[in-house]
């Protein structure tokens, strides 16, 4: 053989085994770049730095109606569910920050009201399509007169946040009333499910309606356990998905499951369900953590689906990475389930994936991640801060 | 001027296993990162959450330049630092080498050789 040839047969395969020696140094140490205390992200008092300037980049969103309009409507071009939740995450975080530091809710409550005041305008305006996408014109709703779960139960807990913040007696019947059309739909139905869409119902929803109940019972003194209770009994007869144990994310109205569980809809349900039934929450907390959580060279991550069942990638799953099957839905949403059941070591992986592959950008003391959007940002600012809400519905 | 030539010439001839090939990688990388930084392109990256960054181009342009800066970022924090590593542990292997061959029989390293050759 040439040895010319030879010798670069030989330069080539030393070279590729020093590369591949490097990659193995490196990438267990990638980690280590990204990864910062978890008191830049969570706090159990206070508010730490990095909830502060996601907060600060949503306050002046709200107080800036250019920048608004220009966000909102990119969001929208996309889903106009995310607006809408947007504003949702966006008040029960301020809530949250305001029972942190009472200092600061002059500045809270004014934007809070602005976001509940315009969001029920919009619905008033508009009706409920206004913030659901488009399939939802497809059928008629079967129970009428045409209501949405989602819209109904998010607007009632942004309104009890805001009035366990501070009470605003114009709140208390619109909640109420929101509510008693939820109960009246539950009960109405064996299977205790209210559509969000026609004929499509989500655990995500209910587990927001039932935390929305229980923040009513520590406001008004009013008491539905009984029905919380009931709900939870039927979930756990009809919609627990039997491979896993994990409730289901869809179900139509007869209870009769759609989507099997879901890391996008799970983590939020497990959050919600920490007031109503914490040893149910927390056992379908470490379920979800053992069949979606992942922690990979230190970097965590959610799956969307656990490996005995494939749904389909939809809106809710994000970008799905091959391969790992990161799913961008699934690890926003994992932030609140890790906070909330006190996963810090989840929450610390979480973290240095947010970091890494986010693209943070902090300007003036204000935080956005390029990789999200609003309502990913707010829901990353709800994960930051939540606890206090929950502890004072529950004490 | 006659340095930097003479450098861009030596990287240029350096055969794709060298230290110098894999330095040159890693620099170029950078380079590229920074300048994708400098245009401002980590903001298409919104496109990873389904969202365009701008509204005035469309989602498949968006999406490409998101797509193009999150491929250099990821070369960026794996390929360059990998690059710099495999570079030193040639280096280091070409003086062991150097060392053994000399105590040997006066031969150069066949890398050398590789590299020498116009």
């Amino acid at each position: 053989m040439n040895p010319k040839l030879t010798l670069r047969l030989r330069n080539a395969v030393i070279g590729l085994l020093a590369f591949v020696l490097a990659l193995a140094i490196w990438l267990p140490c990638l980690h280590f770049f990204f990864r910062k205390p978890l008191s830049n992200f969570y706090q159990e008092y206070g508010i730490a730095p990095k909830a502060r300037q996601l907060a600060a980049r949503h306050l002046q969103l709200w107080t800036d109606p250019v920048l608004r309009q220009a966000e909102l409507k990119k969001m929208r071009g996309s889903n106009a569910e995310w607006d809408f939740m947007g504003r949702s995450f966006l008040v029960w975080s301020l809530a949250n920050m305001g029972l942190r530091d009472p200092q600061m809710k002059p500045q809270y409550l004014p934007v809070m009201d602005q976001i509940i005041q315009e969001t029920v305008k919009i619905e008033e305006q508009d009706g409920i399509y206004a913030f659901l996408m488009p399939y939802a014109k497809d059928r008629p709703y079967r129970v009428k007169p045409a209501r949405s779960l989602f819209i109904d139960g998010e607007i009632a807990l942004m309104m009890g946040a805001r009035r366990m913040l501070q009470e605003e007696p114009a709140y208390k019947q619109p909640m109420t009333e929101r509510l008693k059309l939820i109960e009246e739909r539950w009960r109405a139905n064996p299977s205790m499910a209210a559509e969000s869409y026609p004929d499509e119902c989500w655990t995500f929803d209910h587990a927001v309606a039932l935390a929305a109940f229980k923040v009513a019972d520590r406001l008004d003194g009013t008491d539905h356990s009984a029905l919380c209770r009931k709900w939870i009994a039927i979930a756990k007869e009809k919609l627990v998905h039997k491979e896993t144990g994990l409730l289901v994310s869809s179900f139509e109205t007869d209870g009769t499951p759609l989507d099997g569980p879901e890391g996008s809809t799970i983590w939020m349900v497990v959050h919600c369900l920490q007031v109503v039934d914490e040893s149910f929450a927390r056992d379908q907390y470490e379920r979800a953590r053992k069949e979606l959580g992942r922690i990979v060279l230190g970097f965590g991550y959610g799956t969307e689906w656990p490996a005995s069942w494939q749904g389909p990638r939809d809106i809710d799953s994000g970008m799905v990475i091959p391969v790992f099957e990161v799913s961008a839905g699934s690890s926003g949403m994992a932030f609140m389930a890790a906070s909330s059941f006190h996963d810090w070591r989840f929450l610390q992986a979480l973290n240095a994936t947010l970091d890494m592959a986010a693209f943070p950008s902090r300007r003036n003391g204000q935080l956005k991640y390029c990789a999200s959007n609003q309502v990913g940002d707010a829901a990353l600012l709800y994960a930051s801060v939540l606890g206090p809400l929950w502890e004072r519905t529950t004490k | 001027m006659k340095t930097v030539f003479g450098l861009l010439c030596r990287v240029w001839k350096a055969d794709a296993f060298s230290p110098t090939a894999f330095v040159a990688r890693a620099i170029i990388i950078a380079v590229c990162f920074c300048l994708s930084e400098l245009a401002g392109l980590r903001e298409y990256t919104t496109f990873l959450s389904g969202t365009s960054a701008n509204l005035n181009v469309s989602w498949q342009t968006a999406a490409t330049m998101g797509l193009i800066h999150l491929l250099l970022y990821v070369a960026f924090i794996l390929l360059v630092p990998v690059s710099l590593i495999t570079a030193g542990l040639l280096l280091i292997w070409d003086t062991w080498n150097r060392r053994n061959s000399a105590s040997g029989h006066a031969a150069t390293s066949g890398r050398d050789l590789v590299e020498s050759k116009p």
